[in-house]
């Protein structure tokens, strides 16, 4: 799920890193001194559960978060997401620092959907909404992994058994586990600290910062 | 909320910490090229599992290839000796890239958990700094 160096063509790597610059600025603007706490919070999750690994196939998967940062930090979940991947490649290797670019993309555009979507889904049912959140935002990673990787190299795409393929088969149990796992997450913020959750139309109570 | 932070940064470390326990074997998905001897490397993944699917180029000093193919079930992979240093390339197509060059060393810094642990203190004195100042804000408006 974390692109490594030297995987991606040069033009893909630079184009990613441009996009992931626009998005990062834009995430930063306007920062208030109250959502930092947060922020702060959610990219050390971030940093400290993708780091864990679980082996499928050839390759490993591993919690991403993207449904939960996105619908919990909204437009600043792409600075988690840049600012934890930056540490995973400086201090592990895990993800390179020539991808970086391409892997901040990959996590903060499926997050900044997510956000949109659940705030629309969540008023029938806040449990399904962090569920699909969850699953989409894992999918529309997915779909931006394989897009860099075919746009880098045709060749990712070939047989039955092509990287393609085993990505796809891979993930798709993480849809599932991730959405479930958001579901239950997002309800239980619900239940307990809905301010979180900015859901409009929710009072926030006692000037909570978080 | 100012009561609530410290409640909720307390489940959050709790949460944290519990799902690393639970998620034993904890590793990277790293890709590490090893030597182990003059002439024979591995690859394996952090945690040791063997990349069956890397496909391994070696270089000699002038970026000549000298030698390409898979692993052995050993997760082995033999070069010739004679060209000098090399440049040792796995790639395992799924993203996953390692390099290493004759004389490099696999030390690092501090243990994963160790350095693991100190990036989440960072972002936990991170949160509860700017918690207080925006509360010591609020505080003073509250004066006025």
């Amino acid at each position: 799920m974390h692109l490594a160096d030297g995987v991606l063509s040069l033009p893909v790597a630079a184009a990613a890193f441009a996009g992931a610059g626009v998005l990062v600025a834009y995430s930063l603007k306007g920062v208030q001194e109250e959502e930092i706490p947060m922020i702060s919070l959610m990219t050390g999750g971030f940093f400290a559960l993708s780091l864990i690994s679980i082996p499928v196939g050839p390759s490993t998967i591993h919690p991403v978060l993207g449904g939960l940062l996105g619908i919990i930090l909204g437009r600043r979940a792409p600075l988690a997401f840049f600012v934890g991947l930056l540490l995973q490649a400086i201090l592990f290797q895990h993800g390179g620092l020539s991808t970086l670019g391409a892997n901040t993309l990959m996590l903060a555009l499926p997050a900044l959907v997510v956000h949109k979507m659940f705030q629309s889904i969540q008023k029938r049912s806040v449990f399904l909404g962090g569920a699909l959140s969850g699953g989409v935002a894992i999918a529309g990673t997915l779909v931006l992994l394989i897009s860099f990787l075919l746009l880098s190299d045709q060749r990712f795409a070939d047989g039955f058994f092509s990287v393609v393929n085993l990505l796809i088969a891979g993930h798709l149990p993480l849809i599932l586990v991730e959405g479930l796992i958001t579901g239950y997450a997002v309800k239980f913020l619900y239940n307990s600290r809905p301010s979180m959750l900015k859901i409009p139309g929710v009072s926030v109570t006692n000037n909570s910062s978080i | 909320m100012h009561k609530g932070f410290k409640r909720f940064l307390i489940s959050f470390l709790l949460t944290t910490l519990m799902v690393f326990l639970l998620s034993a074997p904890v590793y990277a998905h790293r890709m590490i090229v090893e030597q182990v001897e003059e002439g024979i490397v591995k690859v394996i993944y952090d945690g040791g599992r063997i990349a069956r699917r890397a496909e391994v180029v070696v270089y000699d000093d002038i970026g000549i290839e000298i030698a390409k193919g898979s692993l052995d079930e050993n997760g082995h992979f033999q070069y010739p000796l004679d060209r000098g240093d090399v440049l040792v390339v796995a790639d395992d197509g799924l993203g996953h890239r390692a390099e290493w060059k004759t004389g490099d060393s696999h030390g690092e810094l501090l243990p994963r958990a160790v350095t693991i642990a100190l990036v989440l203190l960072g972002f936990v004195a991170v949160a509860v700094f700017f918690n207080n100042r925006v509360k010591k804000k609020e505080d003073a408006r509250k004066q006025l």
